[in-house]
């Protein structure tokens, strides 16, 4: 088993633990060594006890002695016989072994006043008695052959009360046999007596026994040098005290006091056996408390977690909170807290990316989701209905967005509030709507959208405005055209599509639409990528300054190469561009693609003016003069190098835009050019104001220019018109030298057409300049030669 | 020791005053080291000839009592010429045990109260001490001396002599008297009165009293 030290459980744990352990032994130290101490005085307490009753006791019998002797010494009879010592020394000898027995002690001698032997019981003392001390109250020892006695002297004076002393009289008592049993008791210790390193006598079982030498020996030897210490013997741990007797230096007389250990200290064993027991009783108890604690700590703990985890799956539960720990609490309800918000966000999350903020119904990703459901679903036969308001960008643009967008928001509650039971409803953007109407296939479809339609049949009344809105509606039906989402959406498109030019309100999908259509719309999704892959590609017409003959400029002229469908016109795409949006990525395709033709001629030594045709959306698109600028920039063109052709009908329908537009680019520096002049309805007042620097004529008057008088008059009205507004002209469409001749005499500074040369592939527009410049300078020089 | 004894002689101080007369009077005092004349010091005076002793006075001596009295020998010092008989009755209502241990004359009178007992004679000079076998303070001496001339001093630490003209040595006992002390003598020609004082050297020994006894009651 391993143990997660991280846990909060097991840290709270095994701190507790921890603190426990160390207070526990502190204190159990205190206390024994406390205890211990006061064992230690205890004891040492007893052993000077003992050893005053020690002393007690052999002055007791020392006195004893005293008491008998000094009776002795008093007898008469004694008296005589030492006064007649010398001539009886036998007699003497005789009585004083007499009165030894009385006594009952171990040796007697009598000596001379000068404490020399004059009788005596006890062999080799030629030396003097030292009676000075040995009659002096107390304890006196002195070993005599080797065995220690307790003994006293006292005078005899041959007439009591004379000062004069006749002799001493000399007792004694081996103390061996005053260690017994009897004194043991009265001690409480074992006493031995040791005389120079010798057990002389003890009561200490292991040295009773006085054979036992090897004992002794061992013993004698654990003799410490300290009178109080703690000593093991043969195992057994004795507490021992010692102290000497007599201080005599030769003979030295130890008396040792011993106690088993345990039974000195007995006290000490049982209190620490009995604070163990305690402690671990405590220990315990305290395990389990701050385990208890940790749990209620930490299991509201591990269920805020599991909750936790819960939430992060999107499983929001009601959060219980536990009151018991303040930071518990706290955290469950900040969990809780956390939980709601998340909730909230989520909410508002998914209110933004499944509806519309505008007109607060769902959205396109909501609404395909919804078919998608349904489709999986397969019970449910329905309609799908694209609905496209009919000039609504009209309304944007006079009216303003935000009206537009309040128009938006009238339509989607009303249809919101007057379509049928179950229909769903839908805003896709810009100004579409999408319906989901369940229904059978075999439903006549002006049933299916009289709802819808009759929605439109009340004017809209906004800011006091009443306002006459109608939709066109495309419908395409699940499962008859279609069982897949996107196919019931591009299907519902094209029937739109097809609506709008039919300016009918509604059409149903029809399959003789999709061939088509789907070409169209297909080309629509391919134009993008076909300008990254190549297939699309700048041609190059040619145009010349008449009076030189000089290549001046040259038109930019979109082609498809498709590789399927072929050659696709410009006639064909481009509309369909401008209604998809998709014209604005062919623009600036078309005048980077100019720009890098123009550097590459200037490689070449020609200095050629690039004109490109931009479309009334990219007038509508402010980014477009950014979009100039930075090109130019990058490919390091001057500005008037690049001329931008627009029609008249392209600044005709959004006039002050248009115009704000090209005055900025004209301000740059570009050249601007009107292009198909003369085919719209420009107004001399819209001209005046149109800042540009020259004008196209269209080829429909110089196609015919030799043949019809009226389009003569018509080029030379307009060329004169452009000349007194400061503007220079171009002719395109010119198809032989009778028209180029012509032209020059009305003043057209500029020719194109297939006179001069049609739109060259890239590849082969250097090498028909180079061609085209030396032929006009042969020609040149003939002409020369001619003049 | 030897020396110490010298000096001794020489501190003696002798006022020797011119008398024409058969016996003189001889005037003796005994002072202490610390100038305080001591009372009952035998004191006798040995003539350097035995003649003048027989010259002298008093040849038969008469006898000497030693009495006990109150368990007490009385005199606590008697002085004897020798061949003295001495007396030793009891005045006391219980016995006595009196005996001496003294080469001079060792002898014993075992239990007796009242009766008169036998007088003995003390033949040989010097220090005879008496001691009661039932009562262990009792303590008497008698001194022997081979002179008539001896006595004690009195009060004042005087005694007088009537000594006839002649040589003679003074000497002075007492039991408590220091050695160098105890063997004082003096040697004087007596043609006048004479007035002698004898320092002594040194303190007298303390009365034994003063430390019998020591039984071993004080250790409780």
């Amino acid at each position: 088993m391993t143990i997660n030290f991280k846990s909060l459980q097991n840290r709270i744990l095994i701190r507790f633990i921890l603190l426990l352990m160390i207070t526990i032994a502190i204190i159990l130290f205190v206390t024994l060594e406390q205890t211990y101490r006061h064992s230690e005085s205890q004891i040492n307490k007893q052993f000077t006890t003992a050893q005053a009753v020690f002393d007690d006791k052999l002055t007791n019998h020392s006195r004893t002695l005293y008491r008998g002797i000094s009776a002795i010494s008093k007898d008469f009879t004694l008296k005589k016989l030492v006064n007649n010592a010398k001539n009886d020394p036998r007699s003497l000898l005789s009585a004083m072994n007499n009165q030894q027995r009385r006594l009952k002690t171990d040796f007697s001698a009598l000596l001379s006043s000068d404490a020399k032997t004059i009788a005596s019981n006890i062999s080799s003392l030629s030396k003097v008695w030292p009676v000075e001390k040995i009659s002096q109250a107390g304890i006196n020892v002195l070993v005599l052959n080797d065995i220690p006695y307790l003994v006293r002297a006292v005078p005899i004076r041959l007439i009591e009360s004379s000062s004069k002393i006749e002799a001493w009289l000399v007792m004694g008592i081996q103390i061996k046999k005053l260690i017994n049993d009897p004194l043991k008791k009265i001690l409480g210790f074992d006493v031995t007596l040791v005389l120079n390193n010798n057990v002389e006598v003890s009561t200490y079982p292991p040295l009773a026994n006085q054979n036992n030498k090897l004992e002794s020996q061992a013993f004698i030897n654990a003799i410490p040098s300290k009178d109080r210490e703690n000593i093991n013997f043969q195992g057994e741990s004795l507490a021992l005290y010692q102290f000497v007797i007599n201080d005599n230096e030769s003979e030295k007389l130890t008396t040792i006091f011993t106690l088993d250990k345990d039974l000195a200290f007995i006290n000490f064993t049982n209190l620490a056996s009995q604070l163990i027991i305690a402690i671990c009783v405590i220990i315990l108890l305290t395990v389990f408390l701050s385990f208890r604690f940790s749990i209620s700590i930490v299991r509201p703990l591990k269920n805020l977690v599991d909750i936790a985890h819960k939430i992060q799956y999107g499983n929001y539960a009601e959060i219980t909170h536990d009151a018991r720990v303040t930071e518990v609490n706290k955290l469950s309800f900040a969990l809780s807290n956390m939980q709601n918000a998340i909730q909230q966000r989520e909410k508002a999350n998914h209110q933004l990316a499944f509806y519309s903020a505008l007109t607060e119904l769902p959205n396109r990703n909501h609404f395909i989701r919804t078919m998608n459901e349904l489709i999986e679903d397969a019970t449910q036969q329905f309609a799908v209905i694209l609905m496209d308001i009919d000039r609504f960008k009209e309304i944007n643009d006079t009216l303003g967005h935000e009206y537009g967008d309040q128009v938006l928001q009238a339509i989607a509650k009303r249809l919101d509030e007057n379509l049928v039971q179950g229909a769903y409803i839908a805003y896709l953007e810009g100004d579409e709507f999408a319906m989901l109407l369940p229904c059978q296939a075999s439903v006549k479809t002006e049933l299916l959208v009289a709802p819808a339609i009759k929605v439109f049949d009340q004017f809209f009344e906004i800011n006091s405005i009443q306002l006459d809105v109608s939709a066109s509606m495309g419908i395409a039906m699940y499962p008859k055209d279609s069982i897949k989402a996107d196919g019931l959406m591009q299907f519902a498109d094209i029937a739109l599509y097809i609506c709008k030019d039919k300016h009918s309100s509604y059409e149903s999908y029809n399959e003789e639409f999709n061939t088509h259509s789907l070409l169209r719309l297909n080309l629509m999704s391919e134009l993008r990528g076909s300008l990254e892959n190549g297939n699309l590609q700048l041609y190059y017409q040619p145009q010349i300054e008449i009076a030189t003959n000089k290549v001046k400029s040259i038109e930019c002229l979109v082609r498809w190469q498709h590789p399927e469908h072929g050659f696709i016109f410009p006639d064909d795409f481009i509309p369909l561009a401008e209604q998809t949006g998709n014209i604005r990525y062919l623009t600036k395709w078309a005048i980077e693609e100019a720009l890098k033709q123009h550097n590459k001629l200037k490689v070449n030594g020609f200095h050629i003016h690039m004109a490109v045709n931009i479309s009334a959306i990219d007038l509508t698109d402010s980014n477009l003069v950014e979009f100039v600028e930075i090109a130019l920039k990058k490919h390091n063109v001057v500005p008037n190098m690049l001329m931008l052709e627009v029609t008249e009908s392209a600044i005709m329908s959004d006039p002050q835009k248009a115009i704000a537009i090209l005055a900025e680019l004209k301000n740059m520096g570009i050249q601007l050019s009107i292009d198909d002049f003369g085919t719209g309805y420009s107004s001399m007042e819209q001209l005046k104001r149109t800042p540009v620097n020259e004008l196209k004529i269209d080829k429909s008057f110089v196609l015919e220019l030799i043949s019809s008088d009226e389009d003569a008059i018509i080029v030379k009205s307009i060329t004169d018109l452009a000349h007194n507004l400061g503007l220079s002209v171009v002719a395109e469409g010119v198809e032989n030298k009778e028209s180029l001749e012509m032209l020059h005499k009305i003043g057209v500074e500029t020719a194109q057409g297939y006179f001069i040369s049609k739109a060259i592939h890239d590849d082969d527009f250097l090498p028909w300049l180079l061609n085209y410049e030396n032929e006009n300078e042969n020609e040149n020089e003939n002409s020369e030669q001619t003049i | 020791m030897a020396r110490t004894f010298n000096c001794s002689i020489v501190s003696v101080l002798m006022i020797i005053i011119p008398f024409a007369s058969q016996a003189k009077v001889t005037n003796i005092q005994i002072i202490d080291v610390d100038k305080v004349p001591l009372s009952n010091i035998v004191v006798y005076v040995e003539p350097e000839t035995k003649s003048a002793v027989t010259k002298g006075i008093l040849p038969n001596s008469s006898d000497a009592t030693m009495d006990q009295v109150n368990r007490q020998f009385d005199p606590h010092i008697l002085v004897v010429n020798k061949h003295t008989k001495i007396n030793f009755p009891n005045s006391d209502k219980i016995k006595h045990h009196v005996y001496s241990f003294s080469p001079a004359k060792t002898f014993e009178i075992k239990l007796y109260s009242d009766e008169q007992s036998t007088p003995l004679l003390f033949n040989d000079v010097g220090e005879v001490t008496l001691g009661c076998n039932i009562h262990d303070w009792m303590l008497g001496y008698v001194y022997v001396v081979d002179t008539p001339w001896f006595g004690k001093t009195d009060l004042e630490g005087n005694i007088k002599f009537d000594l006839p003209d002649g040589k003679y040595t003074v000497k002075i006992w007492h039991p408590l008297l220091q050695g160098i002390d105890q063997s004082f003598t003096q040697k004087v020609d007596i043609s006048s009165d004479v007035k002698l004082t004898v320092n002594l050297k040194e303190a007298m020994k303390p009365k034994y009293e003063a430390y019998e006894d020591d039984d071993e009651l004080d250790d409780y």
